[in-house]
């Protein structure tokens, strides 16, 4: 009687039960604001249009969303920009997140922020503070995002709040011209003990600029990255041709500073507006949601017949701006896909 | 003091919700995500400003079971909390820590 009245369903593998819980609950357990399409650096391969155009939800109206997400059953919630430290509200938006019981992550250039700052958000209840670093070369760093001092100050601010206790996280970017350097900054983060994610994609921009793909890895660029066996590729796993082909719909909306909710960043349909309707309505009647519900990955023959498809990440954002159609490939992706399966080939 | 006149808080940064009926905790930092039954969601609720024996009696008021029994598995309950970083002691009585 004891243990039944008490137990709890602890699961070994948390992204099972996660996936589980989401599976059967009324809203996605997560959910990504973008407080500012503005930002203080100008890093060229962003997909943050610039400069931002579409305006900026108030302290007001965020706190209210936040108030939405809580009742909806949001646990984890991400606050992304443009750079977010560029809204002298920052800390208070943390707190409100906080004592609304989100577990609040925070994704951050750090080069506006100095210990103080990083101290502040601490103590407002942010859980994960997660920064890009593009080289473990200061300079290099410096001159991509434009600002110099950008990368200590990242550092400074990633070493201090993991002192604090909290998550430090990284993510980097591996490009062409910084493919070299990702073993050296995933050494790094090893060493400072920072949990990190290595991104090979870089996306067009959100309003459709192909101007970032210019940075895109060639194939000999990702055999040699994926040589290093500590990149693991988020989206390999056998697919059928009823499979799903991405989460986007599935997991939690991403909101824009102008309060548009998107799937994802890289898929430019709109849902609806919060400033508008509440987001639950937005989410749970959203006709453009439900089209990407029903999207399988047989719904193209050549995805369905593809040898290379255990390998691919196919990304219906990418198609949409590749050639319009989402139930189609891009050529991006299945370069990618064919660029993995020959790396891990000669692992 | 004495244990069950401790107050306990949920720790700032995890992150808690009731999803249909069941108390989901997220604590991302430890590696931990857990789904509580009915009545360990009972007792994650009353983690208020209540005491252990306040929260006893809750339980006891809310399912059939003695208010002894009820008190030691709200003292095994708390420790697995603790343990995993979910709850902090209340500011207020650090000092019996
Ligand atoms: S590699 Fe191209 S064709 Fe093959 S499954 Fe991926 S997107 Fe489809
Ligand atoms: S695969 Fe593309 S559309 Fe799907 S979630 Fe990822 S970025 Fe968004």
């Amino acid at each position: 009687m004891r243990s039944d009245r008490r137990e709890e369903s602890y699961c070994t593998d948390q992204s099972a039960l996660w996936d589980r819980i989401e599976a059967t609950a009324p809203f996605p357990l997560s959910a990504i604001i973008a407080v500012t399409e503005r930002c203080n650096l100008s890093c060229p391969h962003c997909y943050v249009p610039d400069p931002g155009d579409g305006g900026e939800m108030t302290t007001s109206q965020i706190v209210n969303l936040l108030d939405q997400l809580a009742d909806a059953g949001v646990l984890k919630l991400t606050y992304t920009g443009g750079e977010p430290a560029l809204r002298p509200d920052l800390a208070e938006l943390v707190k409100a997140a906080a004592t609304r019981h989100f577990e609040v992550h925070l994704k951050s250039s750090a080069s506006l922020l100095d210990l103080e700052d990083v101290d502040d958000l601490w103590e407002a209840g942010l859980a994960e503070l997660n920064v890009s670093l593009y080289s473990d070369r200061p300079e290099e760093h410096d001159d991509f995002v434009g600002l110099d001092g950008a990368w200590k100050r990242a550092v400074d601010s990633l070493t201090r709040f993991k002192s604090r206790g909290g998550i430090a996280r990284v993510s980097v970017v591996a490009m062409n011209w910084n493919a070299a350097r990702v073993s050296a900054i995933v050494d790094r983060c090893e060493e400072n003990d920072w949990p990190y994610i290595v991104d090979i994609r870089v996306s067009v921009t959100e309003d459709g600029s192909m101007a970032p793909c210019r940075f895109r890895v060639d194939e000999e660029a990702v055999v040699k990255l994926l040589a290093d066996d500590r990149l693991v590729s988020p989206g390999t796993r056998e697919k059928s041709a009823d499979s799903i082909v991405c989460l986007a719909g599935r997991r939690g909306p991403y909101i824009r500073a102008d309060g548009e909710v998107w799937a994802c960043p890289s898929l430019s349909w709109s849902f609806g507006n919060v400033l508008h309707k509440p987001i639950v309505e937005i989410w749970n009647g959203s006709k453009v949601r439900e089209k990407l519900l029903s999207l399988r990955w047989g719904d193209s023959k050549r995805c369905g017949d593809c040898e290379f498809k255990y390998a691919c990440e196919r990304c219906p954002g990418d198609a949409v701006w590749e050639h319009g159609d989402h139930e189609k490939p891009s050529e991006y992706d299945c370069f990618l896909a064919r660029a993995r399966t020959r790396a891990w080939a000669g692992r | 003091m004495d244990s069950i006149d401790r107050v306990y808080l949920p720790n700032p940064r995890i992150a808690y919700r009731k999803i249909n009926g069941d108390m989901v905790i997220v604590h991302t930092l430890e590696n931990k995500l857990v789904r509580l039954n009915p009545t360990a969601t009972v007792m994650w609720e009353n983690l208020d400003g209540k005491t252990v024996a306040e929260i006893a009696r809750e339980v006891c008021a809310q399912f059939e079971v003695d208010e002894e029994e009820a008190l030691r598995d709200i003292v095994e309950f708390i420790d697995h909390l603790i343990e995993r970083g979910f709850v902090e002691v209340s500011p207020g009585n650090s000092e019996s820590l």
